[in-house]
């Protein structure tokens, strides 16, 4: 799922001031809203804030998915094969990207895919901003 | 709805290491919305790890079909993740906008409650808490609570 050529990606890593310390999430593009969600991500952490989590660091990312509010909590990328340069280091900076199916992920957890949702991800002592979409029948 | 507000960010840089230090117990700060997190510490294995915490919402915040009681979800990333709910203390705070009985007056949709708590850890998550590193942290609905660096140390005790 972590994808470096993703076009959004980019977009969004473009955004981020140099200065920027955190994860940032923006809602993948959907023609309508049965669509499925996708959500895209970028972040940029110290190793400090992310020590004890496994590397690459992106395999304890958290993903905190409320459908209508129930709750579903997992970890996306831990079970997946990773590769050392999943996320660039730099010094003491870690930066990557990545992309959800919140939709594919959600189709295990709940009886039903249509309602209101509220995403965010944490990463070690960063949490995100908090999204949300609605996803119609 | 707003995510997590640069106050909770800013309360989350206070250095609260210990609940003995009961005054110091996590507060609201004037004005903020939402959840703040404390955790005792040194933390080990096999011992309780409470957390003690404040809720500070308004009516317009609840949004759980049960009129009167809180959710909270906590979050525990480290070596191994878990998570919980919580259901509160069934405490009143205001009647529930979507499910309540009957319709909030506007003071109670704009009246801000806050609710303080202690919790052990691992009743809360269904299972102990391993060894190293979790980052803690608890959510509901929009908003997330300042996350937790905890150290939980193996056991020494013979």
């Amino acid at each position: 799922m972590t994808d470096w050529t993703s076009p959004t990606e980019s977009r969004l890593a473009g955004t981020l001031p140099a200065e920027f310390r955190g994860i940032y999430l923006a809602l993948g593009e959907r023609e309508n809203a049965a669509s499925p969600l996708q959500v895209h991500g970028v972040y940029r952490v110290s190793q400090a804030d992310v020590e004890g989590l496994p590397l690459p660091a992106i395999g304890g990312l958290v993903l905190a998915l409320q459908r209508d509010l129930e709750p579903l909590v997992i970890e996306p990328f831990r079970e997946n094969i990773l590769f050392a340069d999943d996320e660039r280091r730099t010094h003491d900076i870690i930066d990557g990207a990545f992309r959800i199916a919140v939709s594919e992920l959600a189709s295990r957890a709940y009886a039903r895919r249509d309602g209101n949702y509220l995403v965010f991800v944490s990463l070690g002592r960063h949490i995100s901003n908090v999204l949300s979409a609605s996803v119609d029948a | 709805m707003a995510a997590t507000s640069p106050e909770a960010l800013a309360w989350a840089s206070v250095p609260l290491q210990s609940l003995e230090r009961h005054a110091l117990s996590p507060r609201p700060r004037e004005g903020q919305l939402g959840i703040g997190l404390v955790a005792e510490s040194p933390a080990r294995v096999g011992h309780p790890i409470r957390v003690a915490g404040f809720v500070c919402f308004s009516g317009r915040d609840l949004l759980l079909p049960t009129p009167w009681a809180m959710l909270l979800t906590f979050v525990a990333s480290g070596p191994k993740l878990a998570s919980g709910h919580w259901h509160g203390e069934g405490k009143p705070v205001v009647a529930s906008p979507r499910f309540g009985g009957k319709a909030p007056s506007p003071s109670e949709l704009t009246h801000r409650s806050t609710e303080y708590f202690t919790v052990e850890l691992g009743e809360v998550l269904g299972e102990p808490v391993s060894a190293g590193r979790v980052y803690l942290y608890a959510f509901h609905g929009a908003h997330v609570s300042n996350v937790v660096a905890l150290d939980v140390q193996e056991d020494a005790t013979p």
